[in-house]
């Protein structure tokens, strides 16, 4: 039986003109993410990482090639989607409460604002943002505004939450803290993920499976299973078979920087 | 410093610069059609206190109109210029340029177009220095893009009035709001300019060459003071609105 499918990218490539000619970012990219997965892609600074995400949300459209969401071609920007960014984006002159509210105003405005800012403060205490509701962004530090950032992703019930190296200007502790805040949103709300990271650590900590890309233009060079039983905490990442998986990447990684044909599909057990 | 103390030592700056004054005054001993004290001044203020509100109200509603046009007026050339990169290129070195010119002769020149109707005269030149801010502050804000969170309105399938009222609008309005604290003196100094190139028996700037003419040197002050307290007052009215209206923009991180 196949695994039904939320994201599929058919051979898909895109090129674009610049100074210096037309330059080939993605070449015969295929990727697929099953229901519910959670799928990270990882690969070398300007690969496409950005483009494959906003394709994906519909934002880009590939120069050849399809993607698929949920069954149907994605030609424009879809409302089924989550996205958060490196930069929260979240607008200064709304509190935190109205900012996660945001989506709902757009895409609801028969909900009553009550009911939208319900919603909204519900996930916020769910991420430990109790008390934050009526802060604005420049009252509170990155880490929180990222977490203001994700429940905004999430508040219309998505089925496909997209990470584009959305905790990369987060510092460390935080990092690993908002790790185990999606693992809470996961549980809580299940939707299906697609992470792009330059983070091992992060790729390997939330993930079912991780997609390592070759240097641009950018083709799936390896797919790896994380397939651990044991319940993922901090101290997961500092596991003996964990360490080996992602030394395992890490070479691929080189290998992809270095531009070295590497083999297609590999599991990591 | 608390905002009680910064208030007491500012009065009592100007509370010392009079005092010092008055002394100067009284141990030189001017007469009235040389130079006045601040207590013939005073003493002006409620002597003629009728004259100066009658003229003063000349200038107010012209000012205040001319406010209105400027921050319509400002806020159509800042959307056109906001929004199209050729518009922009063509009316911004025009809109500077005419900005250059000094106000005073551009008094002169509406004082020739507009003989025989001095409230236009007066209204035009109010409306040109508060449009320019105006204009200007709504470019800037209108111009301003941030691709995140257009791209996030983008996938939640906002249409532009979304865009617009819950991100343009508020964006732009501490810049317009700020400019609105330039654009309300600025217009003050228009009205007054041309009220005093072109003497039409209407407005404080009449009743200023009218002091001059009669070397009345305490009306003269008194004008001067009540000029102050409005020009005072117009700014206030615009840093209220803008702690009201724009407060966000204040927090620090």
């Amino acid at each position: 039986m196949t695994e039904s499918l939320e994201v599929e990218l058919r051979e898909v490539s895109h090129s674009f003109e610049s100074d210096e000619g037309e330059i080939n970012l993605i070449e015969g990219l295929s990727l697929s993410v099953g229901v519910g997965n959670f799928v990270s892609v990882i690969g070398p600074d300007g690969c496409g990482k950005s483009t494959i995400a906003k394709m994906v949300a519909g934002l880009v459209q590939p120069s050849k090639g399809t993607v698929w969401l949920g069954g149907e071609q994605v030609t424009s920007p879809r409302r089924t989607v989550g996205i958060v960014f490196r930069d929260p984006a979240l607008l200064e002159w709304m509190t935190l409460v109205q900012n996660v509210a945001l989506p709902l105003e757009v895409m609801a405005p028969d909900m009553p604002s009550e009911e939208r800012e319900e919603r909204a403060g519900d996930l916020l205490r769910l991420v430990s943002l109790e008390g934050y509701e009526k802060m604005r962004p420049a009252e509170v530090s990155t880490g929180i505004r990222m977490r203001a950032a994700l429940c905004r992703a999430l508040v219309h019930y998505p089925e496909l939450l997209i990470l584009d190296e959305a905790f990369e200007g987060v510092g460390i502790f935080e990092r690993e803290s908002l790790w185990e805040t999606i693992q809470l949103l996961r549980e809580m709300e299940p939707f299906t993920g697609l992470m792009f990271t330059q983070s091992l650590r992060e790729a390997v900590f939330l993930s079912d499976e991780v997609v390592v890309l070759s240097d641009k233009p950018a083709k799936s060079s390896l797919v790896a299973k994380v397939e651990f039983n044991e319940e993922r905490k901090r101290s997961f990442i500092h596991e003996h078979e964990v360490n080996k998986l992602m030394a395992k990447l890490r070479e691929q990684i080189e290998a992809a920087v270095a531009g070295i044909e590497l083999a297609a599909e590999e599991d990591s057990k | 410093m608390n905002s009680g103390m910064r208030l007491g030592l500012g009065a009592g700056g100007v509370a010392c610069f009079l005092v010092l004054w008055e002394l100067i005054a009284l141990a030189v001993g001017w007469n009235n059609d040389v130079m006045a004290s601040p207590i013939d001044i005073v003493a002006e203020l409620f002597g003629s206190g009728l004259l100066l509100a009658q003229y003063a109200l000349d200038t107010i509603w012209r000012v205040l109109v001319g406010i209105i046009l400027g921050i319509i007026v400002g806020t159509a050339l800042g959307d056109v210029m906001g929004y199209s990169s050729k518009a922009r290129l063509m009316l911004y070195p025009l809109m500077r340029g005419l900005n250059f010119i000094p106000m005073a002769s551009v008094a002169l020149v509406f004082a020739v177009l507009f003989k025989g109707n001095e409230t236009v005269s007066t209204i035009l030149a109010a409306m040109l220095l508060a449009a320019f801010p105006v204009a200007t502050a709504v470019m800037v804000g209108v111009s301003r893009s941030d691709p995140a969170v257009d791209e996030l309105f983008r996938v939640w399938g906002a249409t532009k009035r979304h865009m617009l009222w819950k991100v343009t609008v508020p964006r732009t309005l501490p810049g317009f709001l700020d400019a609105l604290k330039i654009a309300m003196p600025m217009a003050f100094v228009g009205a007054t300019l041309v009220e005093i190139i072109e003497p039409h028996d209407a407005g404080l700037g009449h009743l200023l060459n009218s002091g001059r003419a009669d070397s009345d040197v305490p009306l003269t002050f008194a004008v001067l003071v009540v000029q102050g307290i409005l020009v005072g007052v117009l700014y206030l009215v615009a840093a209220k609105l803008r702690t009201t209206f724009a407060n966000w923009a204040e927090v620090e991180a």
